[in-house]
């Protein structure tokens, strides 16, 4: 029976092109490996190094010490003259090797582990030093061949070591495959849901940082398949993975490996640290910094562009029609104006974002359009655009004080009605503000503070500059229309797209607050109505009486108005809004349910939306909808994961973060076979969705 | 109000953080095991929830696998397979998760007749070249073995023994967790090497 098996051992190495004898290489036709000694002479009492070279044919691999999802390390067994030890040297850095939806851990090409030998005093000098191996060398393509056979290596003896140099650049680059020893202190952690490694080190250190990946040394610590995420944290550079079958144990050894813009990648070798299970690190995913300028040139461009949303045009082109009736006003005059106005637009904008890095300093996870996620703002937004509204229309004039009214354009309080018309616009644009300008402000925050206000405060100046611009060149207003009748007309006509914007807000607020918040806030507008309606349209006289009663119709709505809104407000803290619910073919989205699908090998689409971000709703309606869409992600079996931001959600903030964002719309494929996500264009067009869906799932072979 | 909302955050990132692991799909050691219906190479249908009452090993294989190779060369896998069965009154069920046109896919009929030419001895083969069923169990490698009990709980998942090679010689003096595990569930103990680190070709799952 044994020696049945024997044979038929035998005729299966033969089969596989394998010789058993001993020989200097193990050869097939996917792999050679042989021994090789770097010296051509060594001396006793000294330890030398030699290597297990291994040539692979391409598309062939061999393995790590931790081969992975599936796979095996080469094995050696040593057999070795009475007083000789060989002890292995540090594993070469791995590569990840996908497998279909797995992944293993190894070498392509050519690779050599690095062996220390140590020849005891007592050999005697000019007697051939006889290295014997008994080598199992897994080596995969998609299939796998165990290649075995004894390897032999014989290396002369004589007084002093010498090098051989014919072996010398093989050596070199054993070696250079090496990893490094770690110049920052390294700590594993394993908290529920999460293992990784952290290295602490000052942020600029890792500031170019635009992969990482942390290989462990035993198998089932971390899911070998699932993608890894990293990142900057309070320490330094923090790199997480999902858990593995296998426990993380109380000691990590592994390798991590770091691509760095503009450098080669760099692996160190992490060597039994300690295993924390506390707490999980505190992480800002994607750490690389963005170009500031780029940044502010993206912000100024977006601020230009906010003057054509319906939200802000209205009040932008009252405010410019005014100029038409002072062309002849002092250029001093004129640009006190222009001056006073961009300080209103840029201070605002400033003040927001001083409090949004505030609240983020403090721990709050927040993004842009934050300023949307609580539903007293949306209703006291919706409050303004119906109030800017009615003046359009003409239900009260707000009399010499406001919006640069003609009376007041040469006196004093014009400046600062100039800013507060100022104010005003980085008021209304602030809903506008959220959905369209996703990249800059999203970079924005991954910047330091100077920065990040800078570009800010280019934002705002963008918005003011059109109208900078007019009372700086008289010229310009010259060119605009001249004033008459059709004036008033035009005016009441731009109260529609107020209007528009109040019911938008509402609407928002019904999806964030429920309808009867929706409720109260329509009962707030009626009463600012009202109110508008009282105001008086010329100074009050007559009894005191008479005039306390004009005074209580105009405020004691607006108080009733207010008092609404802060029920709203109140109520909605109390009974936390129910988030949106997902479409019939999106799941809500996850961290885990994303790592879910990746590991099952399925292509991922993550849309990340709000009620309030017109962009997206525009995108779901005419390219994330209808059965062709729904086909196209059955057909190629892609999970279509759906988030939604209308109120906070810290988890999709960390999402929108790692891809540099502080805002939505963001659509970013996973592709089945653990490649790069890629990010798609914020505007969608059905065709090119279905043609980045379509090549990114079917790369997955 | 700031305040509230302050803690909302918090509150919620906390949850965030312990979730992940509690919903994660892949299977676990006494939780109950994944269901699947899987169409048998001699053209039955086996459904999982109508073995309860009976312990079902799963054997993921793949004929050309060298480690496959090594415990049906050796008859070690056989001589498993038959003590499960007599010992245990197991129901033993193989896997092919390969997809057409990669190593390990079989034809019903090449199935057959491939467990004749082994001796082999499964109560059914079941054939899953579309991965669903080796997705489900997050079966890596053939072997990749499962052992679940009579109330349906998964009880044990991983390698088959504790010698990772290739090498024939390895079976004799091998620690076979399959077997262990069928023995301290027969004492009506918990398996203590529940799982255990699978070794051998990747399952070759299609895209």
């Amino acid at each position: 029976m044994i020696k049945g098996l024997r044979l038929l051992t035998l005729i299966s190495l033969l089969c596989a092109g394998v010789f058993p004898a001993a020989a200097d290489v193990v050869t097939s036709n996917e792999l050679t490996a042989k021994l090789v000694s770097e010296n051509s002479q060594v001396a006793s009492g000294e330890t030398v190094t030699i290597a297990l070279h291994q040539k692979m044919a391409p598309g062939w691999h061999t393995y790590w010490v931790n081969p992975g999802d599936s796979g095996q390390p080469p094995m050696l067994s040593w057999q070795l003259p009475e007083g000789v030890s060989v002890e292995q040297s540090s594993w070469p850095a791995p590569h990840r090797l996908p497998v279909g939806p797995l992944v293993n851990y190894g070498y392509s090409d050519e690779i050599a582990l690095l062996y220390e030998v140590t020849i005891p005093e007592t050999w005697p000098a000019g007697e051939v030093l006889p290295l014997r191996a008994d080598a199992e060398i897994l080596v995969c393509e998609e299939i796998c061949i165990p290649v075995t056979g004894t390897l032999a290596l014989d290396i002369p003896t004589g007084g002093e070591t010498r090098k051989d140099n014919a072996v010398a650049p093989m050596f070199a680059n054993a070696r250079a495959e090496q990893p490094l020893p770690t110049p920052w202190p390294a700590m594993a952690y394993a908290v529920d849901g999460r293992v990784g490694v952290i290295l602490s080190g000052p942020a600029a250190d890792f500031a170019t940082v635009s992969d990482a990946y942390v290989y462990p040394e035993k198998w089932g610590v971390v899911n070998h398949a699932a993608p890894q995420t990293f990142g900057l944290g309070a320490d330094g550079l923090v790199i997480t993975a999902p858990p593995g079958e296998g426990s993380a144990g109380e000691m990590f050894s592994g390798v991590v490996t770091l691509k760095q813009d503009g450098a080669p990648d760099r692996s160190f070798k992490i060597d039994n640290v300690p295993v924390v299970t506390t707490a999980p690190p505190v992480m800002n995913e994607g750490g690389a910094q963005p170009n500031v300028w780029l940044l502010i040139a993206l912000a100024l461009a977006g601020g230009v562009l906010l003057n054509l949303m319906p939200c802000v045009f209205p009040v932008l082109a009252v405010k410019a029609l005014s100029l038409t009736k002072h062309a002849d006003a002092q250029t001093w005059t004129r640009l006190a104006h222009g001056g006073a106005y961009t300080s209103g637009v840029v201070a605002s904008f400033l003040i927001l974002a001083a409090a949004l890095l505030a609240l983020r300093a403090g721990g709050d996870a927040i993004g842009w359009g934050f300023q949307l996620q609580e539903p007293l703002v949306v209703g006291a937004l919706a409050y303004v655009a119906a109030l800017v509204g009615l003046n359009l229309s003409g239900v009260f004039e707000i009399s010499g004080r406001f919006a640069g009214a003609g009376s007041a354009w040469t006196h004093g309080p014009g400046i600062s009605a100039s800013f507060a018309t100022g104010v005003l616009a980085a008021v209304v644009a602030a809903p506008c503000t959220a959905p369209f300008m996703a990249t800059a402000t999203g970079g924005a925050l991954l910047l330091e503070w100077p920065g990040a206000l800078s570009v800010f405060a280019a934002l705002g100046f963008g918005l003011a500059l059109p109208y900078l611009l007019l009372t700086a060149m008289p010229g310009l207003s010259r060119l605009l229309p001249k004033p008459g009748a059709w004036m008033v007309r035009f005016k009441q006509l731009l109260a529609f797209p107020m209007y528009a914007t109040a019911a938008w807000l509402i609407w928002v607020l019904s999806l964030q607050a429920g309808p009867d918040a929706a409720f109260l806030a329509m009962l707030g507008l009626i009463a600012i109505a009202f109110a508008c309606w009282a105001w008086p349209s010329e100074p009050l006289s007559g009894s005191a009486v008479y005039q306390g009663v004009r005074l209580a119709l105009v405020l004691v709505p607006l108080l009733g108005a207010g008092a609404l809104l802060g029920w709203v407000g109140v109520n909605a803290e109390i009974a936390p809004a129910q988030q949106q619910a997902a479409t019939d073919i999106a799941e809500p989205y996850s961290e885990a349910r994303l790592t879910r699908h990746q590991a099952a090998g399925r292509t991922v689409f993550v849309n990340m939306t709000a009620a309030w971000c017109i962009t997206c709703k525009v995108n779901e309606r005419v390219a994330l909808s209808g059965p062709g869409f729904e086909k196209l992600l059955d057909e190629r079996n892609i999970a279509y994961l759906q988030g939604d931001w209308t109120n906070r959600d810290p988890e999709i903030t960390r999402f929108l973060e790692r891809f540099g964002r502080a805002g939505v719309p963001l659509y970013v494929i996973f592709p089945a076979d653990g490649g790069a996500p890629r990010v798609l264009p914020q505007i969608l067009k059905p065709g090119a969705l279905r043609d980045a869906l379509t090549t990114n799932a079917s790369g997955s072979a | 109000m700031m305040n509230t909302s302050t803690l909302k955050t918090l509150a919620l990132a906390a949850a965030v953080t312990i979730l992940p692991l509690s919903v994660d799909a892949s299977p676990k050691v006494s939780a109950p095991a994944p269901q699947f219906t899987g169409k048998t190479a001699a053209g039955e249908t086996v459904d999982l929830s109508q073995l309860r009452g009976k312990k079902v090993v799963l054997e993921w294989t793949n004929k050309d696998c060298p480690y496959v190779r090594k415990h049906y060369g050796t008859e070690n896998m056989q001589a498993l397979q038959g003590e499960s069965k007599s010992d245990h009154d197991v129901v033993w069920i193989s896997v092919i998760s390969s997809a057409p046109g990669t190593q390990g896919y079989l034809e019903p009929k090449e199935a057959l007749a491939h467990v004749d030419e082994a001796k082999a001895k499964p109560d059914h083969v079941i054939l899953d070249p579309s991965g669903t069923i080796g997705r489900a169990y997050a079966a890596v490698t053939t072997p990749h073995m499962y052992v679940i009990d009579e109330q349906g709980t998964l009880r044990f998942m991983g390698g088959i023994d504790d010698k990772p090679s290739s090498n024939w010689e390895t079976v004799k003096g091998a620690k076979n967790y399959v077997r262990a595990a069928l023995d301290d569930l027969a004492q009506g103990g918990d398996v203590k090497d529940a799982v255990t680190r699978p070794y051998g070709c990747s399952v070759k799952y299609g895209s």
